[in-house]
């Protein structure tokens, strides 16, 4: 039986992935006292989101995706299968887990307490370490992680909130108070002023400095605003490798821009009022104020307009880094490409691509129980009026004809060949 | 007497300069510009009075759905009214109204015919190979004309201009040569302001230059070829006037049709020709151009277009230079840098031409709007169009409609067959 399990729990923005990549990029030598549990990915957040949740489907990663629900409850098969046998070949003395999905404000006791029985069964206790951040600090943070992953829109800070109470107090009546170590994410409460070294410090875990990996998640100004005027004025759709391509336009984008981003006082002092009393429980639960210090930054986000101002402003810079990276992937730009980015600097409106075949018909036409010609042809007309013009306004001229020769064909009087149906297959 | 003057182009006959002049003028001696809120009047009022207002290709471009339509031509219904109601002296003008079909002629007529004593029709006729030239040229403008088949750009001359002749009456139908040596002034513009009866003052008069140069005629085709499609959009139209008006600042020959491509058309059309100059009562027939760098076929304008490809991504690139973007043109770049690194928009499409992007071939669109297509044909090619788009259970519909129609067809029954998995019969 292993002693005891580790659970990191995020919060979100304080350091996790890189607490996760060095963890798992650790060799695991038999009977080692302690170490990381080995799943899909170094994060194991998307693993047990999916593995403990009643609606699988509805998690942010498989949305994105496009997975169906019958889709993402088969995951969900294999993820349990793939815990169980992971957990009964594990043989060091400490079990680490780090997921900071599990310290989201939407966790249930239920899906927490699913976590805990399923460790329980294989461990003889169960630990929760979480670090805490300031509210503004994470607020920033929290956007531009939302801008990167897709799903923010708009500058709403109320959204932002870390609702530390929400986030925190399940897992106290959880796994008890007692076994849920919070640390504030401030350089003085830290070992050496570091999160990687501090957790693995509590977790029983040897680092050297080689071990360590730096994840910089964290992205420019610059390149926020570009992501905001994109999130906010593109259309997206979900499909399969939705997350994969994201991330490599956030990786592309984290090339333009130098600035932090740093929201106005006059822009969140409204939340941190109206959120007074979680701020409260949360010092209250540290034993110290957990508020941020002040921030110095050349300019200041009060508004969206703020924010697509500085993309705006930042637009050559953009333009530089498409430019290059067209060369980069596709080389000497040909005419067509030319031409369309003069396209693309004189379009005032959204320009989104045609997909191929895109006139879905199965709604259309799914509903006929019979095959006829007056019909299909007027439905026709109207289906590709848009799409395919050319190919309407023939439908459309057609219908009369197709009317007479339908009385024709009822009336036993059948047409001569016409010349253009000779011949077809 | 109230009198309503209506200009019908033709189209590449300096309409743009007419209309400019008029809308900017408001007024030219008795007469007033009939106000429709558009320089150029033809598209509402082609919308308006044709028996299918999905005949004028701006609802398509705008991506107009039928009820939008509907309103926009309830809208237009609103403002013939109000022209009807001022009655005195108008004057319309709008080169789509040479497209106008018999019928929605006949509603103009009777429409303007009950508040106006006297409706008069004034064109200007372009000899052909010309016109060719310059509609070729619009075609790849405005239509995204991406083949050089210049059989399907002949005027059309008594097709398009003896009903005229018919509903209004031939003595209220002012056809002249569009000929510098016979234009008052030798100036389109001026010859028109003195055909409403007294000359215009030379700085009055608005020029739009519509030309375009060989190198960006041959660039934007080469465009229109394999450059990304679009979703339809409202604003497309404008913004591809945004496009053409950039790349007229690009390029400095100007395109010449070779004498050897143009000549078979001509004689193909001669009887057309001698309508015209009999109507006219002089000779219209030019030639074409008997220079060496005379386009003779479409390899010659996309080696045009590569010759000049280093000078265009000059051209872009001073463009760039000048360009203060907008939030959405932010967005619209930072999906083109998606696309680049990626190979996939938002919506998960893969950006593809237009010609690839279609529900139907290039070869069924020309067989569909052919004149010899009959109802049942078109079914088989919406059969086969459906089969190829992965819509078995459709295609199976329309080759059975297909079949019912003619029955005495033995390819549409093999066609059935195949499709639906039953017998030839």
């Amino acid at each position: 039986m292993i002693e005891e399990a580790i659970v990191h729990v995020g919060m979100h923005k304080t350091g996790s992935s890189s607490i996760q990549a060095t963890l798992h990029n650790l060799a695991s030598e038999p009977g080692a006292p302690a170490g990381y549990l080995k799943l899909n990915s170094p994060n194991h957040s998307g693993f047990f989101m999916t593995l403990l949740s009643e609606k699988p489907e509805e998690y942010h990663a498989h949305k994105l995706n496009g997975r169906t629900k019958q889709e993402a409850k088969e995951i969900q098969k294999r993820f349990e299968r793939d815990l169980e046998y992971a957990l009964s070949v594990f043989d060091s003395r400490v079990l680490i887990i780090s997921a900071e999905d599990l310290s989201a404000p939407g966790m249930t006791e239920n899906m927490l307490g699913r976590l805990k029985n399923i460790l329980s069964r294989y461990c003889c206790s169960v630990r929760v370490v979480g670090y805490v951040r300031p509210p503004v600090a994470y607020m920033q943070s929290a956007f531009q992680q939302r801008l990167k992953g897709g799903d923010q829109y708009g500058l709403d800070v109320k959204k932002l909130w870390p609702h530390y109470r929400k986030r925190f107090q399940t897992l106290d009546r959880v796994f008890g108070k007692e076994k849920v170590d919070l640390v504030p994410f401030l350089p003085g409460s830290l070992y050496q002023g570091d999160v990687v070294l501090d957790f693995a410090r509590r977790a029983g875990v040897e680092l050297t400095e080689e071990d360590l990996v730096r994840t910089n998640e964290s992205i420019s100004l610059e390149a926020c605003a570009s992501l905001f005027a994109m999130r906010k004025l593109q259309k997206a759709a979900p499909y399969g490798g939705y997350t994969t391509d994201n991330n490599r336009l956030v990786e592309a984008a984290s090339q333009l821009g130098s600035e932090k981003l740093v929201f106005s006082q006059k822009l969140v002092q409204p939340v941190l009022q109206a959120h007074q009393a979680d701020l409260n429980w949360i010092n209250d639960r540290l034993g110290q104020s957990i508020e941020d210090a002040p921030r110095v930054a050349k300019a200041s986000i009060g508004t969206e307009a703020d924010l697509l101002e500085v993309a705006v402003a930042n637009g050559r810079s953009l333009w530089q880094l498409l430019e290059d990276e067209a060369i980069e992937h596709n080389g000497e730009p040909s005419t067509p490409e030319l031409v369309n980015r003069l396209g693309l600097l004189t379009a005032q409106n959204a320009l989104v691509y045609q997909e191929q075949g895109t006139a879905d018909s199965s709604e259309v036409l799914g509903g006929f129980r019979e095959a006829d010609p007056v019909s299909i042809l007027e439905q026709a007309a109207g289906l590709f009026t848009q799409s395919e013009p050319e190919a309407a306004t023939a439908f459309r001229r057609l219908i009369g004809p197709a009317r007479a020769q339908a009385r024709k064909v009822v009336a036993g009087n059948l047409a001569p060949t016409h010349p253009s149906t000779k011949g077809a297959s | 007497m109230s009198r309503l003057v209506i200009h019908i182009g033709m189209p590449k006959t300096g309409s743009s300069s007419i209309q400019d002049t008029l809308f900017a003028k408001g007024r030219h001696v008795d007469f007033r510009y009939a106000d429709l809120g558009v320089a150029n009047q033809g598209g509402k009022l082609r919308s308006y009075f044709s028996t299918d207002p999905y005949e004028w290709p701006g609802h398509r471009a705008a991506g107009r759905a039928p009820d939008q339509v509907k309103a926009f031509n309830e809208a237009v219904g609103r403002e013939v009214s109000a022209i009807k109601a001022q009655g005195g002296q108008q004057v319309i003008s709008g080169e789509d109204l040479y497209h106008l079909g018999e019928e929605g002629l006949r509603r103009l007529r009777d429409e303007f015919s009950r508040a106006f004593d006297r409706v008069e029709i004034i064109g200007y006729i372009r000899p052909p190979a010309s016109f060719i030239a310059s509609a070729f040229v619009q075609l790849v403008k405005n239509h995204g004309q991406s083949r050089l088949d210049l059989n399907k750009l002949w005027p059309r001359y008594r097709a398009k201009l003896e009903k005229f002749d018919q509903i209004f009456g031939r003595e209220h139908v002012t056809l002249r040569p569009f000929d510098h040596k016979k234009l008052a002034d030798g100036d389109v513009v001026q010859d028109f302001f003195q055909f409403l009866g007294a000359p215009i003052d030379p700085t009055e008069i608005r020029r739009v230059n519509e030309s375009l140069s060989l190198e960006a005629t041959a660039a934007l085709f080469f465009f229109r070829q394999e450059g990304p499609c679009y979703q339809p959009y409202p604003g497309k139209a404008s913004d591809n006037n945004r496009l053409v008006n950039m790349l007229a600042g690009f390029g400095e020959r100007k395109l010449r049709f070779a004498d050897s491509l143009v000549r078979p058309i001509l004689e193909r059309e001669a009887a057309d020709l001698e309508w015209i100059e009999s109507r006219l009562g002089q000779p219209l027939q030019d030639a074409g151009s008997t220079d060496d760098d005379a386009i003779t076929c479409e390899q010659d304008l996309l080696d045009v277009a590569k010759e000049s490809r280093q000078a265009l991504e000059v051209f872009v690139r001073e463009q760039a230079h000048t360009v203060e973007p907008t939030p959405q043109q932010i967005a619209n770049w930072m999906e083109k840098l998606r696309v680049t690194v990626t190979g996939r928009a938002s919506n998960g499409v893969t950006p593809a031409p237009c010609s690839e992007s279609s529900f139907f071939t290039r070869e069924q669109v020309q067989r569909l709007t052919g004149q010899k297509m009959g109802p049942a044909a078109a079914l088989r090619e919406l059969a086969v169009a459906f089969e190829r788009n992965g819509h078995r259970e459709q295609a199976c519909l329309c080759a059975e409609a297909a079949s019912a129609l003619r029955p005495d067809v033995a390819g549409l029954r093999a066609l059935s067959a195949r499709l639906c998995g039953g017998p030839e019969g």
